[in-house]
């Protein structure tokens, strides 16, 4: 909230005062471009510090609220949180996420218990292996673009990035979940399409690949 | 210009300063290369505290046995070591309290014989009637029969989903549940028993101690008069009728109706030899006859939805009388007693401005008067929750502060008994549990950081745990 307040000032400056205008806020990062991210990883915390590290030489971000050393830190997760948040409420979305992964693992529990043995180790538990197989099969190789020749827009299709990729993929699985009636909840519905999308059955791995 | 666009300056230039490379390598060098080898420990280390235990009376009383107990021992043997149960975070304290609780042997059994499986977090006895003290801290399972029989239609709708992922219904064996089996136990039924009121914080464990005490009596042949949720009947949106037989009172037949389906599933062995000893004109033409068996007024209440609210009261009145004959006992379990004595969400048929207070329910009425009566072999065991109020109103969540004072005074004489948070070893059993059920999926929680991890964020609250393990 503190990082929001400061720029919203910041702009408010700018369009006020007119010898300022030239510090028109162009990234949405606070942060300048020679900052570097802060390291999460308890392992790579441990590693002893070669002399021409880059750590030593220059600054680094502050870690942000959500990120911590404990188990519970997925950097997918983080930011499934942040797509599914809408109006900044951070606390909501995080719950909803939470509560989907528990259905999650209550409906495979139960395929579990109801399946013959050999069948059983097919069948994944974990409700973060199974978001992340979801993402894979989700990804889009291809995305569109607008383009302008001789006055008409075109829609061209490019490569995407590994980063928009994982962006869209997460959107199309929101999207597709938002889908519904009004009496059925999101986290079920949403449980339900992350468990049809790694098994490669849902309309979003359909449509979009 | 403005104090505020000064601060704002202000702060673009002290992180403009910051950024210089030689203010910042001293600082990186220290914090990196000067600590890294020496303390490799976490943050959470620190901050997890264990939890503040305060001692009830009860406890406290069985501390004083225990202790005079080990103190004659210690004096035969001629040992100096004394130590009462402490409660630390250790994981090899399970085997050291086992050995520590075996010679003192109040209740009867020694605490070998109550593991039976291989786990040391289960037992194979699924009858509740032989659980003793040594049992506190594990898991029993309710066997497929009861829980058909018992549990038709769970208290709760996180135990359906529970048995669900479970593969059957399995309760925590705790402190407050098996006091007030023992004082069941010890009481005669000839005088008025006392009320219990069970309380504590939210997902603290209120509603696993009811159905804990629920199958105990349901084991012994009791009538069992149970409400599942008070809510139902205060906040849900049902039609409300003006009564007829009661001036100034008001019906919800909907829920009377869903009441009797459950009063029937529940104690169906026992309506059998029941009879109807009043007999009462609904109509010219519906007319239930003294000597009829029970059966046919339930199957009255539930055709006709005009009259479900008398019907209720009238079954309580039949069940009265035969526990005044000693034919049973009974047990009454509320979940949700301060539900009683607040208004409701529903408006007043003739004057829409107004809320209906919940004394002025037909079905509450009748259940006040059994607990008020102070009838011998009649056992109630209550709730006492937050959840009913609203939200600006939840500043504790004590027996006395829930119910109100007037409220208080009137169910007096009763026995007040806190669920607290689980114990550290309770938490270690629970952990335990979810693993081998395969609730828990995440191989860096069953380590020891992991576990203080969860302590940490939950504080022990027992649906906490669960939330938390599922999630991740």
């Amino acid at each position: 909230m503190t990082l929001c307040k400061g720029k919203f000032l910041f702009q408010c400056l700018v369009s006020s005062n007119s010898r300022l205008s030239n510090f028109i806020q162009t990234r949405s990062k606070w942060y300048a471009a020679q900052y570097l991210e802060p390291t999460i990883n308890e392992k790579d915390l441990k590693k002893p510090i070669l002399p021409t590290d880059q750590r030593l030489f220059r600054p680094i971000m502050a870690p942000r609220t959500e990120q911590s050393l404990s188990f519970t830190f997925v950097p997918e997760v983080q930011k499934f949180i942040n797509i599914v948040m809408k109006k900044g409420k951070k606390k909501l979305a995080r719950e909803s996420v939470e509560e989907t992964f528990m259905k999650v693992k209550i409906l495979q529990l139960e395929k579990y218990h109801k399946a013959k043995e050999d069948e059983r180790d097919e069948i994944e538990l974990n409700p973060i292996n199974v978001f992340l197989e979801a993402l894979e099969n989700c990804r889009p190789n291809v995305h569109t673009t607008r383009v302008l020749r001789g006055g008409v827009m075109y829609e061209v299709p490019i490569a995407c990035n590994p980063s928009t990729q994982t962006a869209k993929a997460m959107r199309f699985l929101v999207k597709s979940a938002m889908e519904k009636e009004r009496e059925t909840r999101f986290t079920d519905m949403l449980a339900r399409e992350l468990i049809d999308a790694s098994n490669n059955e849902a309309r979003t791995t359909v449509i979009h690949k | 210009m403005n104090t505020s666009v000064k601060v704002v300056l202000s702060s673009l230039l002290s992180r403009r300063l910051c950024t210089r490379p030689l203010h910042r390598v001293r600082q990186i060098q220290k914090s990196f290369l000067g600590t890294s080898s020496e303390d490799g420990s976490d943050p959470t280390n620190e901050v997890a505290r264990p939890p503040v235990h305060r001692p009830s009376f009860a406890d406290s009383l069985r501390k004083a046995r225990e202790d005079a107990a080990s103190k004659k021992e210690h004096s035969a043997q001629g040992s100096s070591s004394s130590e009462s149960s402490s409660s630390s975070d250790s994981s090899e304290e399970d085997d050291s309290l086992l050995g520590k609780r075996e010679p003192a042997d109040l209740f009867g059994k020694s605490a070998k014989s109550r593991i039976t499986s291989q786990d040391m977090f289960m037992t194979e006895q699924s009858d509740p009637s032989e659980h003793a003290m040594d049992y506190e801290g594990i898991y029993y399972i309710v066997s497929q029969e009861d829980q058909t029989r018992f549990f038709p239609s769970f208290i709760d709708s996180h135990y359906r989903i529970q048995a669900r992922t479970f593969g059957g219904l399995y309760l925590m064996i705790r402190k407050p549940a098996l006091e007030i089996i023992d004082i069941i136990k010890k009481s005669s039924y000839n005088c008025p028993l006392p009320k219990f009121i069970v309380y504590g914080k939210r997902g603290g464990g209120k509603t696993s101690t009811i159905s804990h005490v629920m199958h105990y009596c349901g084991k012994q042949n009791h009538m069992l008069l149970n409400i599942p949720l008070v809510n139902d009947w205060i906040r849900a949106r049902t039609n409300t009728t003006p009564s007829t037989s009661k001036a100034g009172f008001t019906n919800i037949p909907e829920q009377a109706q869903k009441w009797i389906s459950h009063f029937a599933a529940l104690n169906a062995p026992l309506i059998k030899d029941m009879k109807v000893t009043k007999s009462i004109e609904w109509t010219k033409k519906e007319v239930t006859e003294a000597g009829s068996p029970l059966q046919s007024l339930i199957d009255f209440g539930l055709l006709r939805q005009k009259y479900a609210d008398d019907v209720v009261d009238m079954l309580l009145d039949e069940v009265m009388t035969c526990a005044t004959e000693n034919k049973f006992k009974v047990l009454l379990v509320i979940d949700g007693l301060n539900g009683f004595y607040q208004p409701t969400n529903m408006r007043e048929p003739l004057q829409p401005q107004r809320f209906i207070h919940a004394e002025k329910l037909c079905l509450v009425d009748s259940f006040k008067r059994i607990l008020n009566s102070g009838n011998k072999n009649v056992v109630a065991v209550c709730t006492v929750n937050e959840e009913l109020r609203k939200l600006n109103e939840r500043v504790k969540f004590t027996p006395f502060y829930l119910l109100g004072k007037e409220a208080s005074q009137e169910l007096e004489p009763f026995v007040p008994i806190q669920v607290e948070n689980f114990s550290d070893m309770e938490v270690k059993n629970c952990l335990d549990f979810y693993s081998q059920r395969k609730w828990i999926q995440n191989s860096a929680a069953l380590t020891d950081e992991g576990r203080k991890q969860i302590k940490f964020l939950t504080s022990n609250n027992p649906y906490a745990v669960w939330k938390v393990a599922g999630a991740y």
